[in-house]
């Protein structure tokens, strides 16, 4: 009997040492959400902000936007909406001279949900990068382990940004086409469960969003980026229209302005866009200039 | 709650140290302590259905006393029927009614009505499949005079509800109740074992389950881009996902039942080494199908016996698309049980049915190489199956196995999460390896009782399991637990 | 019949089914003492039986047996 504690106990102690040491060396690394962050935590200088997902940080070629220290590109890709709100709290009130905050809002992000869909990967994977590099816990569960996830960081910070994304710091422009352009599209979504339940949530936080750019006295734009016509031709009417629901029913709480892109004549060519709903770098560049050309930026 | 998280980890280092230390040597206050947790970890899930299965487990377990003591043969017999229809139209109701409903609302909906289904979805409670099977051979054991009924109801309520094996199984007989009326005792090698039991079925989970699933998932999400190549490679790997992902489950329960003291049924035993599918089926998980063995599959053929071997073929064909449909309403999982039924047809009619299959080996122990090919060739065929088995719907299944078969099975495969399918894929051929030299052993690590030192198991196993969670996949829920 | 001439003709039978001359039984013995005998070879081995006494068991009877000895009491009382 003693002997059986004694081993159990053991294990315990020597695993928890293991797992703590792992978490202090994970603890001094860099990262790139900590640094965003911290560029606008209480930045007096930026008067315009991007918030969102792979949408806007993807859209943005960054190398436009230098020239302006009041322009700042927070889009994260693959970021959630209850991030944009958690982190909308935290900073906003902090940042004096903050006037616009743009957002974009896709058909797809509005079915996507951690509480419908629980136990994805790459949610967990967020879950786990927004509570070690920004503090911001969902459902204020403790994150599960760390290590593997470092590994995973560790990957994403070195590889996948040079395949996925055209970075909002600016180090890897992608170029051309990505080999899967037909899988961005998913083509039933707003039908499929539980597409009701996440477009409920979505509004709901999108109203929070709205409400807190309200109370700071800032202008929210919505925008919809361009998508590709392949895009265009696969995704159903009526997704659409909720979006533009979605838009309706905010407005009447709260003042949100609402730019449309999907359509629009200058993103027809299919060499401009990564995937069907991501622009490469060249579309990059034009989205760029045409938005600071809208809102005067 | 699962295995492999947090909570589950606190919840049973608190009903570890509760049996062992206030409540030690108490047979009668472990099993009430017991059967408390098993209902907690039971309505952590999913409190809603926490009724279910105490008025249940009450109405089985009168109906057993009652079938015991009935004055007829006949009254004896219809309580035993009046069970059977119980349970298996709780099951019916639960699994099936679900799969009625949204036939019937597809019907309408191709009639021009809209209907908003999610409102009259029953939810599913989950383990229905396992503690209705728990529930239903006790009452037959009864009648068939095989056991007798139990006047302990808290031991009784503890075998139907066991937390280790409340949710995904292993289906344990009701044999299983002598352990509760027994006094248990902690015991050092059962410590070991439970430990180690338990860290293997971690790492065949997290480590190579979970790495498998999410590329094999996003094949199955585009069925139509992938290569041939591509579709045949994740078809096997799905395979091994099946397999770690639920015998990692069946051996984690092994391995916390053994800390509390008990011993559970076997579910697996290494059925990537079976020779043709009679003897794969009796390695896959074989508390199922030892249990449709002596409850649909044995009294069948006992029915059809004069018939000779079609007789024996019926009854096989008909239990395998038992053991398909207990998974669920889906007509893949007929076609799953259809397909492994007539799988069985060459083996009767040839007669191999009927031996058991020893393998032979070289004299580096490794298996000679007709029986290695039977194995490949067991094991294709089991592929075959899991990939109907895991698909959404019949045509699904058949466009997989069409992608396949076209020109671009020899390309290059292309699957996404590189460095996740390096790692399950050193991991299953450790594995392999593992459990080929120890393929004999009652409990696969067994050996590691010769190390005796605590603190020399505690490096072992502390480090093991670091390095396990170092490596794991996403986390994914376990497969086994929608059935 | 007496008792032990059916034990007698059983284990000639289970010998002959099983194909295995090295077969004893007792009352005592049960399937897992018999290598050969399994759930499948058991129904082989009644049809066996069946003929060989023109008798026939029922359902229950067969599942019931737990060991040689309960087998030949029921064959006793046909």
């Amino acid at each position: 009997m003693n002997k059986s504690f004694r081993l159990i106990l053991w294990t315990c102690v020597l695993f928890l040492s293991l797992w703590m040491f792992a978490e202090w060396f994970e603890g001094h690394r860099d990262s790139y959400y900590t640094h965003k962050y911290s560029q606008v935590y209480g930045n007096p200088a930026i008067t315009t902000l991007f918030m969102g997902s792979s949408y806007l940080e993807n859209c943005m070629n960054p190398h436009l936007l230098q020239d302006n220290d009041s322009i700042y590109d927070f889009a994260i890709s693959g970021r959630w909406i209850y991030w944009d709100v958690q982190l909308a709290e935290r900073i906003f009130p902090t940042m004096s001279n903050l006037k616009t905050v743009i957002f974009p809002i896709g058909y797809e992000a509005v079915y996507s949900s951690y509480h419908y869909q629980p136990c994805n990967p790459e949610n967990e994977l967020y879950m786990y990068k927004y509570s070690k590099y920004m503090n911001i816990y969902y459902d204020r569960l403790p994150q599960r382990f760390t290590c593997r996830s470092a590994l995973y960081m560790n990957q994403l910070r070195h590889k996948k940004w040079k395949d996925i994304t055209y970075d909002s710091l600016g180090y890897y422009p992608i170029v051309g086409k990505s080999p899967k352009w037909e899988m961005s599209v998913k083509r039933n979504i707003h039908r499929s469960w539980p597409a009701q339940e996440c477009y409920r949530e979505y509004l709901n936080y999108l109203t929070d969003f709205a409400q807190i750019c309200h109370q700071n006295g800032i202008r929210l734009i919505a925008i919809t980026f361009p998508c590709a016509d392949y895009y265009l031709e696969n995704i159903q009417p009526e997704g659409v229209q909720d979006l533009y629901a979605l838009i309706d029913s905010v407005q009447s709480h709260y003042p949100i302005e609402y730019h449309n892109y999907l359509y629009d004549d200058e993103f027809r060519a299919d060499s401009i866009y990564y995937n069907a709903n991501h622009l490469n770098s060249i579309g990059a560049t034009l989205f760029a200039r045409r938005v600071r050309k809208d809102f005067n930026l | 709650m699962v295995f492999n998280s947090l909570i589950f980890l606190v919840f049973f280092s608190v009903v570890y140290l509760i049996c062992w230390v206030p409540l030690k040597n108490t047979t009668k206050g472990q099993n009430i302590f017991l059967l408390l947790a098993s209902y907690f970890f039971y309505g952590y899930a999913d409190w809603r259905m926490l009724p279910l299965l105490i008025v249940a487990t009450l109405i089985f377990y009168f109906l057993g006393k009652g079938i015991a003591t009935a004055k007829s043969e006949k009254q004896s017999y219809w309580l035993t029927a009046l069970g059977v229809v119980l349970g298996v139209s709780t099951l019916l109701y639960f699994k099936y009614f679900n799969f009625f409903i949204e036939s019937f609302g597809a019907l309408l909906e191709t009639c021009g009505q809209h209907t908003n289904l999610h409102t009259f979805n029953i939810i599913m409670p989950l383990g229905i499949s396992f503690f209705t099977f728990r529930l239903l051979s006790y009452v037959i054991d009864i009648y068939r005079g095989k056991v007798e009924p139990i006047n302990d109801i808290v031991a009784f309520g503890t075998y139907v509800a066991f937390f280790p094996c409340l949710l995904s199984g292993p289906i344990d007989r009701p044999t299983f109740i002598n352990q509760l009326k027994t006094v248990r005792t902690i015991e050092y090698n059962n410590t070991i074992e439970g430990c180690g039991q338990f860290l293997w079925g971690l790492f065949k989970k997290v480590v190579i389950a979970d790495n498998l699933a999410t590329s094999i998932d996003q094949v199955w999400n585009n069925i139509d881009g992938a290569t041939g190549s591509t579709l045949a490679i994740a078809a096997i790997l799905y395979s091994f996902q099946m397999y770690t992902d639920f015998s990692g489950y069946s051996d984690m329960a092994i391995g916390v039942s053994r800390l509390l003291g008990f011993t559970i049924a076997k579910n697996f035993n290494h059925p990537f080494f079976a020779l043709n599918m009679a003897d794969y089926w009796r390695r896959w998980h074989m508390s199922l199908t030892s249990w449709l063995t002596d409850y649909v599959f044995m009294p069948l053929n006992i029915r059809f016996r004069d018939w000779g071997k079609f007789g024996m073929i019926l009854a096989i064909i008909i239990n395998m698309i038992v053991v398909g449909m207990w998974h669920g309403a889906n007509w893949t999982f007929a076609v799953f049980g259809l397909y492994h039924g007539l799988l069985f047809v060459p083996l009767i009619l040839s007669g191999a049915f009927f031996k058991k299959s020893k393998i032979h080996t070289n004299r580096l122990g490794l298996p000679v190489i007709a029986d290695f090919g039977r194995m490949v060739l067991t094991f294709m065929l089991v592929t075959i199956g899991l990939t109907i088995f895991r698909a959404g719907n019949i045509s699904q299944a058949w466009s997989y196995f069409c992608g396949m078969s076209d020109r671009t099975l020899f390309s290059i495969p292309d699957l996404d999460g590189k460095v996740e399918l390096y790692t399950a894929f050193v991991s299953i051929i450790l594995m392999l390896i593992i459990e080929w030299f120890n393929r004999d052993k009652s409990l696969l690590l067994s050996y590691i009782k010769n190390i005796q030192r605590p603190i020399v198991l505690a490096l072992l196993y502390s480090f093991t399991l670091f390095i396990i969670l170092l490596l794991r996949g996403g986390s994914a829920d376990f497969v086994y637990f929608q059935f | 019949m007496e008792r032990n001439q059916i034990l007698a003709e059983v284990q000639e039978i289970f010998r002959d089914v099983l194909d295995n001359e090295e077969i004893e039984l007792l009352d005592a013995t049960t399937a897992d003492d018999i290598e050969e005998w399994d759930s499948l070879t058991h129904i082989q081995l009644i049809v066996a039986i069946e003929k060989h006494f023109k008798i026939k068991f029922t359902s229950k009877e067969i599942l019931s047996w737990q060991n040689i000895g309960q087998m030949i009491d029921c064959i006793a009382s046909k």
